[in-house]
């Protein structure tokens, strides 16, 4: 498994784990459909991994006291 | 008195736009908007709200017409150039009616407003706008659909307009409230503290960050209408007990 899937992986198993649902545009996902959407690299997919990637980011600049 | 205090509900009205059409306006109208409704009515003020199929331009018309709304809340499906409403195919807010909000204070609780609707409608008068950049991302309980912890009050929180804040304290405000919501569920799932995150940044505020609600003076008007008519209850009540206070003191002395 090359790195870019071991990422959709993680943040798809995440999203798979708390089970909540999520309303994107005129859309709720449930977890499961969400994981999908991340596993498949659709555009909604893309959009999450894009925020989790951001999201890591700024957890690793707060930890360092750069936020 | 009754006509000043009909003026004073007109001149400090807001208008509320909340179609629902579909599941997540559903969600979005009857577990969101109903706190920031409520806030406003809390706070004095007249409320229009445009709820469900109400929620159409002939009604925003008539009342932008017959009053004069300082604030605009719109809660549905959004597009780079339009709010949706009342059905999927319409639009309430859109790149031709921009001048409707002419000297008003709008917030756009829909996806993508922000990519030109908000500067739209800055550039046709509004004072000033919130809007969203890109997709409103809301996480929902599975089985209610409630909006988790955070989402609704983070929303919600540009109703602090109502208590006459400048619209950049208005801003700095909620953002404030994203970063508590943010950190609180860093520890508890950092996903819904990713979308929050991606919703906090793609908040934003268009035209003046000093427009404010002005203190109406129809409002001090009809303050001094209410003032005058408890005066004038309280008065008339003292003067009934002082005119029958010897009957009161008949009846002490026969009970005696």
């Amino acid at each position: 498994m090359n790195q870019a899937d071991e990422l959709k992986k993680t943040i798809a198993d995440a999203i798979r784990k708390t089970g909540f649902s999520t309303m994107i545009a005129n859309k709720i996902y449930t977890s499961e459909e969400l994981a999908k959407e991340v596993e498949n690299e659709t555009e909604v997919g893309k959009k999450i991994i894009e925020i989790a990637i951001r999201g890591t980011i700024e957890r690793y600049r707060r930890a360092a006291g750069k936020w | 008195m009754v006509g000043a205090l009909s003026v004073t509900a007109g001149g400090n009205n807001c208008v509320f736009i909340r179609p629902v059409f579909d599941l997540v306006t559903e969600v979005l109208n009857t577990k969101i908007s109903p706190e920031a409704v409520e806030y406003a009515k809390l706070r004095a003020y007249s409320i229009s709200d445009l709820y469900r199929e109400k929620a159409n331009k002939t009604e925003l018309l008539s009342v932008l017409i017959r009053f004069t709304p300082q604030v605009i809340l719109a809660y549905s499906h959004g597009t780079e150039n339009e709010i949706i409403g009342p059905d999927e195919l319409s639009t309430i807010i859109d790149l031709g009616n921009t001048v409707w909000m002419n000297g008003k204070i709008v917030v756009l609780n829909a996806c993508l407003c922000g990519k030109r609707l908000a500067q739209a409608l800055v550039d046709a008068g509004a004072s000033a706008v919130f809007a969203y950049n890109d997709e409103l991302m809301i996480r929902v309980w599975s089985d209610t659909y409630d909006p988790l912890e955070g989402f609704k009050e983070c929303i919600n929180k540009p109703q602090v307009i109502f208590d006459g804040l400048k619209a950049k304290d208005v801003y700095d405000i909620t953002i404030e409230e994203y970063n508590k919501w943010i950190e609180y569920w860093d520890e508890k799932d950092p996903t819904t503290a990713d979308v929050l995150r991606h919703d906090r940044d793609n908040f934003a505020l268009y035209g003046s960050g000093e427009s404010r609600i002005t203190f109406s003076i129809y409002l001090l008007i009809g303050l001094t209408d209410i003032f005058i008519i408890t005066y004038a209850v309280l008065w008339t009540i003292l003067m009934i007990l002082k005119e029958t206070k010897f009957l009161w003191k008949k009846k002490e002395e026969i009970i005696l």
